[in-house]
């Protein structure tokens, strides 16, 4: 160790990160999380950026932004990878939750880290529908308009998310807040504790055999998140770079012939069948994401013994897939 | 706790309003209002503001026309003002209210047809990116330092070490 490293070491803490970890943590399954953070981090820093310039209110949110895109310089590219990054980070958190479902990393001791993964997720999904809407184009207006329709279901419990909760203070306005503030310190808080808790009950160990009981330092594990990183922040660039992100003009008020981002487009599948599904659906989600530990209690974590939760595994996977498609490809004849 | 005690944490915490309204109650409110009045900030001062002048046009075209005063109505029989015609003065600015207004009615004709809205909507999808955009180069170039970057730790695997037995 020269003086530096140690000057460092004394003042920083950094020899605490060379706690021993399992060596399968250096590969792409046990590193989706870690990329779904670095996806976060973008999100978060390219998104301080993108606030510059735009303007959260309803006469002006699509113009800036349709500004941001032709006449700011690299204006196109800084949306890109904000959209890019959201949709990158999308994937890995699903592959995420995949993997510790696969794993059944959810069980004892880590119930309480499932919990606040499955908060996470929400606050993921609130921060996507915001976003969404922010762009205030007619797939915003429209996201909108249907959580509207939900909240004025829930009566006086849904009134704070609506526009009477605050009459003259745009509901937009208000988007915006809880997308630039209140979700992302949320966020922060909950990845904080979700981390601290990886720490304390250490990473899940493989599921089957073909654990080798090796070890490496958590600061080699960084040091791999710090490669699968880079290939996240290449990947976002590439996307940007190439494909630029949906943007419509204004909305008309009042129409409904847009079809949600994908992420949410099996829910409007879901709406093509039965309405109300739109208010059943996440919350039967929610509940059944959180019963998880609380149902699966054995201690069995290989998948091989696990049939019925493979075949819960799989089913949904089969038939989230098989709602996107029929949400994309296929005319709705729905209404509000 | 002694009775004593909370005598005085109840004098205490009644006398909290009292002292907050004693430094910014009703004289900072009066203040306050007074300034709102001398300074008007409007509401969509800012670049991006999107149709202030077509609002603003339609509000000149709407005061133009005097509305339930039938002495200074431009169809009123009685002519107190000589023969100017009123709707001479009427500044129609590139004739964009009444466009508007068109297209407001034409929209309630449309009403309840669902294919007609359809083609007023133009569906917002992905497109690739022009080799013209502001900044490309540099976008360009920004892309290939992370991929260099990404490329040399995947070479070099710079503290990434091997694993070992647990000590």
């Amino acid at each position: 160790m020269n003086g530096l490293q140690k000057i460092l070491n004394e003042r920083l803490g950094i020899h605490l990160l060379d706690y021993e970890v399992p060596d399968h943590s250096n590969s792409i399954k046990y590193s989706l999380g870690g990329m779904t953070m670095t996806s976060f981090g973008v999100l978060v820093a390219s998104g301080i950026v993108l606030a510059q310039f735009f303007n959260p209110t309803p006469e002006g949110a699509n113009n800036s932004v349709h500004v941001l895109m032709d006449q700011v310089y690299m204006g196109w590219f800084l949306r890109g990878i904000h959209f890019w990054a959201g949709e990158i980070l999308t994937v890995t958190l699903v592959l995420h939750m995949v993997r510790i479902f696969y794993t059944a990393s959810y069980k004892k001791p880590r119930e309480v880290n499932w919990l606040i993964g499955v908060g996470l997720l929400g606050l993921m999904i609130n921060l996507m529908f915001t976003g969404t809407v922010l762009k205030w184009d007619q797939e915003g207006y429209e996201a909108l308009d249907h959580f509207l329709w939900v909240a004025g279901k829930f009566g006086i419990l849904g009134v704070p998310l609506t526009e009477s909760f605050s009459p003259g203070v745009p509901l937009l306005s208000r988007i915006y807040m809880a997308h630039i503030s209140l979700l992302p310190i949320l966020t922060i808080m909950l990845l904080g504790l979700h981390l601290f808790y990886i720490k304390y009950h250490k990473l899940s160990a493989k599921p089957d055999e073909t654990d080798t009981g090796k070890v490496i330092t958590f600061a080699q594990h960084t040091a791999y998140l710090r490669r699968a990183g880079a290939g996240v922040v290449t990947l976002i660039c590439l996307l940007a770079l190439t494909i630029s992100p949906p943007l419509g003009n204004a909305p008309i008020m009042g129409l409904e012939v847009t079809k949600p981002p994908w992420q949410f487009v099996w829910i409007y599948a879901l709406e093509n069948i039965w309405v109300p599904s739109l208010i059943v659906a996440p919350f039967l989600i929610g509940f059944c994401l959180i019963s998880i530990p609380f149902i699966d209690r054995s201690p069995e974590t290989d998948p091989k013994k696990r049939p019925i939760a493979m075949i819960i595994l799989w089913g949904t996977i089969i038939l989230f897939t098989a709602l996107i498609l029929w949400g994309k490809f296929t005319t709705m004849t729905h209404s509000m | 706790m002694s009775s004593k005690t909370v005598l005085i944490l109840v004098t205490l915490l009644l006398a909290t309003p009292t002292t907050t309204f004693a430094h910014g109650g009703g004289h900072s409110e009066e203040k306050s209002s007074s300034a709102s009045t001398k300074e008007v900030v409007p509401l969509n001062d800012s670049i991006y503001a999107v149709n202030d002048r077509a609002v603003n046009d339609v509000e000149e075209v709407e005061s133009s026309i005097p509305g339930d005063d039938p002495m200074g109505s431009p169809f009123s029989s009685t002519e107190i003002l000589g023969h100017t015609d009123p709707l001479g003065d009427m500044k129609m600015t590139g004739g964009e209210p009444m466009a508007r207004h068109q297209e407001g009615k034409d929209a309630e004709k449309k009403q309840g047809s669902h294919e007609m809205h359809k083609r007023h909507v133009e569906k917002a999808t992905h497109e690739w990116v022009s080799h013209h955009a502001k900044g490309y180069g540099v976008a360009v170039g920004i892309t290939i330092i992370s991929a260099l970057a990404f490329a040399g730790l995947s070479f070099l695997r710079i503290g990434e070490g091997s694993s070992r037995d647990p000590s």
